[in-house]
């Protein structure tokens, strides 16, 4: 495939994901591609490794502020997602409006489960139960207040038709040695 | 579809390989303190994901609280001994102290983007000394710097005396820096022009008026913190900057049902969450907190609730003189004040501090009132900054009475104590030499120099800066400014070639000329101390750089190991002080490493809270090194003062501990002042203090906001450390999340003012209060200030007393005899020293009765503030010509203007009224501290940081208004 474009500017306006239907189509499993989502700040964080696309969600069914949960892949227990429509522009957001977006639900801190904690008002996930961290999904799963050591792994989302696919995650999972 | 662009590193996490060597640290940030492990070893290996396969012993994926999982963050590759390796630092899974389980901030979590790489944006350390020649730095040798610098003290000290001759320092980058740098200061050029990183003066308590009470502001333990009942908590969110005392103590405490009340002006995660367990919040004005604390202890005590077993035991009833502003003659008048006093009245309290009747109430009542079947909650008090930096001794009073009349300050759960801010790195190496100082309260004490107002009236000729802003962290007056600048680099006689004689003859001719020439040591380039001004720049070493030591915020002493190459010709602190002592010819400096200043320092300090002459005894009889005897305690460390029973070492777990039970002292050096089980006082009883409005109340009505103006409040934030010279200046990561200042505004303020989050807006005000003057030893100075003349002493023949009785003679085959060593009170009772003395004593009227009650302990005394430390005593007349009226009105305040720029975040979080941003980020425009006030709290000359006011314009739309890649602008109360 050929690279994204990393160039500073292109991730700090809001092109569309340079994911192209012709890499979608392609993405196999198991291989780290650089790659370039809005709003995503730098190097570290565009490291993908890439997996047969999984539908996660369906687009008709989804609607602001309710968040739907999936595991990614399907074969690692310790790797669950919440994927949720903010209703507001988010970085690597994916659909009409780039405000459908997913992440880890485990928080970068120690680990503690952020399941249901998504709050729509903010827009952020969390507090984590553990020790209070919040993220903000429209920022790419920065830390807004807490102690996670790096930004909530975020999933690469495409859509086909009414279908919500994720073919990647950027970011290190909490408790795993490399990238899921 | 290729991978070429991805390295292995970054896919997959770096485990440390089995049996690499491994190194015990602490966190170098914030008062926690938190044990961190530092894996170490040569880059080409790495570990595998399987038990056998890494040095935590753990198969990958690994579970929550862990301990064992590695971010990007926490990976470094540093050299030793020129050689490349890995290293992966993290918090100390294994600890069950402080930061049980290994759990960190994000500021420790993060810790290892610190180590100097020259590919990363470290790569800046300062690496040589350098020398400023027509306006640009240029490198120099050591020796050359060294010569240069004693060259020119020489001939000030010489010339226009020891005063000429000054230093402001960090008081807490560890105890072998702290305490070389200070011995130089003290027990080598015996300058009382010396101050530290947050104090315009001597190191003094910051807490005075709890010193005066009689108790150690360090006393508690963080347990404390999880066993109280109700938990009452000013000017401070833990959560926020001590994160792991929150994180490990105070959550899971709340979580069983310990309430929490908070006091101010901000609810930030911890707050908010406080509350939502059924704590309260207490959402107060700056800076009226002495009014809310009173009105809480009047309600205690008109409704019945003090713990009056506690009182009667522990408080002490004797004043010691008839107009004595603040001791209480005992509780009854104590009580008698408190119900009459008018500025302890619930109404006056509702309308300052904007707090409702019921809330201030249900706050007394949840502390105080006992229960139903009539046994007592046990409460305790934590403060910090935002307290005792906005109204420094009448706050500090105030909560001190509070708690003791609730049964806080010396049992289990039941404690008055600070939180902290940096950790506890003092380690004085002679005592604040006050009778040279020039200033005194009329009829009364000693001041120290006011190290700002000196040098900007040109008293100080030779200024040496170490590890701190100055500027910036001070109350960042443009006069203190501009004045250095034109003392500086913007002086006339400027150095114009690299040329030993000639730098040193062009500096005496600026010293001639009404200037002044600045040196300054740090670790990075810092604007514009070092990279505008500072005429020599020296560079230092620094954590994991050299083995060094220090306390945290339960006194708990550790070994910082060294794990790295400090880069290019960088020197530890310590060993640059001592070079330029030697240089000079003072005697006692000729330490062969760290280990060798830690022990000698240890006699110094046999007295103060941080006691570890025990240790040291311990390790000699052993024939062991003190810092190898820490080393052995790794992340746990010992609690200071650390004793020698029963052939054991052991640690004080809290001070003013009635339940301590000590064993039979071992050694020469029994480590059992009273203070251990009882308060600081002769006595051993504590004071109760009047916290009085009178000498803050005409200060606080100028700097309230008027007509569009907001408070302009500041503080810490979780994401940060200090003046962000490690994460927001070079720490990708965290740049990210706060790439630039901002201004915390309330949705209403915002709104009138058409700002929305993101806005660029300047905070201005052109009427901001500055002391200044008081040094010409005119009639007024002499009457308002009580300037006394000061001489120039250069001419006497001084003898280092203080090395006399230190140096290795105590030193036995059997241990150390420390009995007499490092007393303070040597100097002091010294026939020698008396008859040099060139000014009047006694510094302040010590009644003769020898029963009297009141005077703080002196034999306990801190050898560092002795003199400069208590208000007991003190007359109205005293205080009153240093009160911002009084002072106003003798011509002492000039009124200045300043402005600073933020991104604006809207958020509920604040206060309406007020608005709060990050205390000093270098990197911004313009210096938040600026808008504060200049103006020294009467009894304690310390400034009052937290008070400002301003108006908030905006001024354009910042890049990260509509960018998604950094910043946030979400709430911080989100509970
Ligand atoms: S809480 Fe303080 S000491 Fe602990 S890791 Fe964070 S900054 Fe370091
Ligand atoms: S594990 Fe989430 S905040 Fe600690």
């Amino acid at each position: 495939m050929d690279e994204c474009n990393l160039d500073k500017n292109e991730h700090l306006n809001n092109s569309a994901p340079c994911v192209s239907r012709r890499n979608f189509l392609l993405a196999g499993a198991s291989t780290f591609v650089l790659s370039t989502m809005p709003g995503m700040a730098h190097a570290f964080k565009l490291i993908v490794k890439e997996h047969s696309p999984l539908r996660v969600a369906s687009l008709s069914q989804l609607t602001e502020g309710n968040p739907v949960e999936f595991m990614f892949p399907l074969d690692n227990p310790m790797s669950s997602f919440t994927l949720v429509k903010l209703g507001e522009r988010g970085a690597g957001g994916v659909g009409k409006d780039q405000d459908i977006v997913a992440f880890s639900n485990l928080c970068t801190h120690m680990g503690g489960p952020l399941n249901g904690s998504y709050k729509a008002k903010h827009k952020v996930l969390g507090p984590c139960p553990l020790h209070l961290t919040t993220f903000d999904l429209t920022r790419h799963g920065m830390v807004v207040s807490g102690h996670a050591t790096q930004t909530l792994p975020q999933a690469r989302l495409e859509i086909m038709g009414d279908d919500v696919y994720i073919t990647g995650v950027m970011g290190l999972i909490y408790g795993q040695a490399g990238l899921i | 579809m290729s991978n070429k662009m991805v390295n292995k590193s970054e896919t997959e996490v770096l485990l440390p390989p089995k049996n690499v060597e491994v190194f015990t640290t602490a966190c170098d940030y914030c008062i926690t303190g938190c044990g961190y492990k530092v894996y170490r070893w040569p880059v080409g290996e790495s570990g595998k994901p399987t038990p056998e396969g890494n040095a935590f012993n753990a198969l990958y994926p690994v579970g929550p609280l862990s301990g064992q999982w590695i971010s990007e963050n926490q990976h470094n590759v540093v050299d030793v001994d020129g050689k490349k390796h890995n290293v992966v630092i993290v918090a100390d899974k294994d600890t069950k102290v402080v930061n049980v389980g290994g759990d960190h901030s994000i500021r420790g979590g993060t810790i290892a983007k610190k180590c100097y790489n020259p590919d990363s944006p470290t790569k800046d350390r300062l690496k040589y000394p350098q020398v400023r020649i027509n306006g640009k730095l240029e490198r120099i040798s050591w020796d050359d710097a060294i010569d240069i610098m004693a060259e020119i003290s020489n001939y000030t000290i010489e010339k226009y005396g020891v005063s000429s001759w000054a230093m402001k320092m960090f008081s807490y980058q560890y105890w072998e820096n702290t305490h070389a740098l200070t011995k130089l200061a003290f027990q080598g050029v015996q300058t009382p022009a010396w101050a530290v990183h947050d104090q315009p003066t001597g190191h003094g308590p910051d807490t005075p008026g709890m010193s005066d009470a009689g108790i150690d502001n360090f006393s508690a333990c963080y347990e404390d913190w999880s066993l109280a009942d109700v938990l009452f908590i000013a000017g401070t969110d833990p959560f926020e900057s001590k994160t792991i005392i929150f994180n490990e103590w105070i959550l899971p405490a709340m979580r069983r049902g310990m309430k929490v009340i908070t006091v101010m002006p901000r609810k930030t995660a911890g707050v908010a969450y406080a509350e939502k367990l059924g704590g309260l919040y207490l959402e107060i004005n700056p800076g009226t907190d002495t009014l809310l604390l009173n009105a809480m202890a009047r309600i205690i005590v008109e409704n019945g609730w003090e713990d009056s077993e506690f009182v009667n035991k522990w408080i002490n009833n004797r004043a010691e003189l008839d107009q004595e502003v603040f001791q209480a003659d005992g509780f009854d008048d104590y009580k008698r004040w408190v119900t009459t006093y008018k500025y302890a009245e619930l109404d006056i309290a509702v309308e300052k501090t904007g707090i409702s009747a019921e809330d201030i109430y249900k706050a007394a009542e949840m502390l105080a009132r006992p229960n139903e079947d009539g046994s007592r909650k046990k409460a305790s008090f934590g403060f910090e900054k935002g307290l005792y930096w906005s109204n420094n001794y009448a706050n500090t009073a105030a909560i001190t009475a509070l708690g003791l009349i609730c049964g806080a300050g010396n049992r289990p759960g039941q404690v008055i104590s600070r939180f902290g801010g940096h950790q506890r790195g003092m380690m004085p190496g002679g005592h604040y030499p006050e009778h040279l100082a020039p200033e005194k309260f009329p009829g009364w004490k000693k001041q120290g120099i006011d190290l700002d107002r000196w040098v900007e009236e040109g008293k100080a000729k030779f200024v040496w800066v170490v590890g701190t802003t100055w500027i910036q962290a001070m109350t960042a007056s443009k006069r203190l400014k501009d004045k250095i600048h034109n003392l500086t680099s913007g002086h006339t006689y400027q150095p114009s070639k690299l040329d030993k004689d000639h730098i040193i003859e062009t500096f005496k001719q600026r010293m001639d000329n009404d200037g002044m020439v600045m040196v300054d040591q740090d670790i990075y380039p810092v604007k514009p101390i070092n990279t505008e001004l500072a005429d020599i720049v020296l560079p230092a070493s620094g954590w994991g750089e050299e083995d060094l030591t220090r306390a945290n915020g339960e006194r708990r002493i550790r070994l910082y190991s060294k794990f790295n190459d400090s880069p290019g010709e960088s020197l530890p602190d310590w060993k640059i002080a001592a070079m330029f002592a030697k240089r000079m010819g003072y005697s006692g400096f000729d330490w062969k490493d760290s280990n060798e200043v830690f022990e000698d320092a240890a006699f110094y300090n046999k007295n103060r809270r941080t006691s570890y002459v025990a240790l040291v005894e311990y390790a000699r009889k052993h024939g062991r090194r003190a810092h190898e005897l820490l080393r052995d305690m790794g992340t746990t460390g010992i609690q200071a003062p650390v004793r020698w029973e029963d052939g054991k070492l052991v640690g004080t777990k809290r001070l003013h501990d009635s339940t301590l039970r000590t064993g039979t002292p071992t050694g020469l050096t029994a480590i059992n002042p009273s203070w251990l089980r009882k308060f600081k006082t002769k006595t051993g009883r504590a004071n109760l203090l009047k916290a009085n409005w009178e000498m803050f109340g005409d200060y606080w009505e100028f700097m309230k906001p008027r007509e569009n103006e907001l408070w302009v409040t500041t503080g810490r934030i979780n994401e940060l450390w200090q003046s962000g010279f490690d994460d927001q200046m070079r720490r990708p990561y965290i740049k990210e999340r706060w790439p630039d200042n901002w201004l915390e505004i309330h949705p209403e303020d915002a709104k009138v003012r058409g700002i929305e989050s993101g806005d660029r807006v300047l905070i201005s005000n052109d009427r901001i209060p500055i002391e200044i003057g008081g040094y010409s030893k005119s009639e007024q100075d002499r009457k308002v200030r009580g300037v006394v003349p000061l001489q120039a002493n250069a001419d006497i023949d001084e003898v280092d007393l203080l090395a006399q009785v230190v140096d290795h003679q105590h030193v036995t085959t059997d241990g150390i005899r420390a009995s007499g060593m490092g007393n303070p009170d040597i100097i002091e009772s010294d026939e020698l020293l008396m008859t040099m003395d060139p000014v009047e004593r006694p510094l302040r009227n010590k009644p003769t009765d020898s029963n009297n009650a009141s005077i703080p302990d002196d034999p306990d005394a801190d050898p560092i503030m002795k003199h400069l430390e208590s208000a007991i005593g003190m007359k109205w007349e005293d205080v009153k010509p240093m009160t911002f009226g009084e002072m106003q009105k003798n011509g002492y305040i000039e009124l200045e203007s300043a402005s600073f720029e933020a991104v604006a975040i809207v958020t509920d979080a604040v206060k309406k009224g007020v608005s709060f941003t990050y205390f000093n980020l270098p990197s911004s425009v313009g210096a938040t501290n600026s808008l504060a006030g200049r103006v020294l709290d009467p009894v304690s000359q310390r400034p009052r940081y937290k008070l400002a006011r301003g108006e908030v314009k905006k001024i354009g739309e910042s890049e990260y208004k509509h960018s998604l890649a950094q910043m946030s602008f979400k709430s911080r109360n989100i509970v």
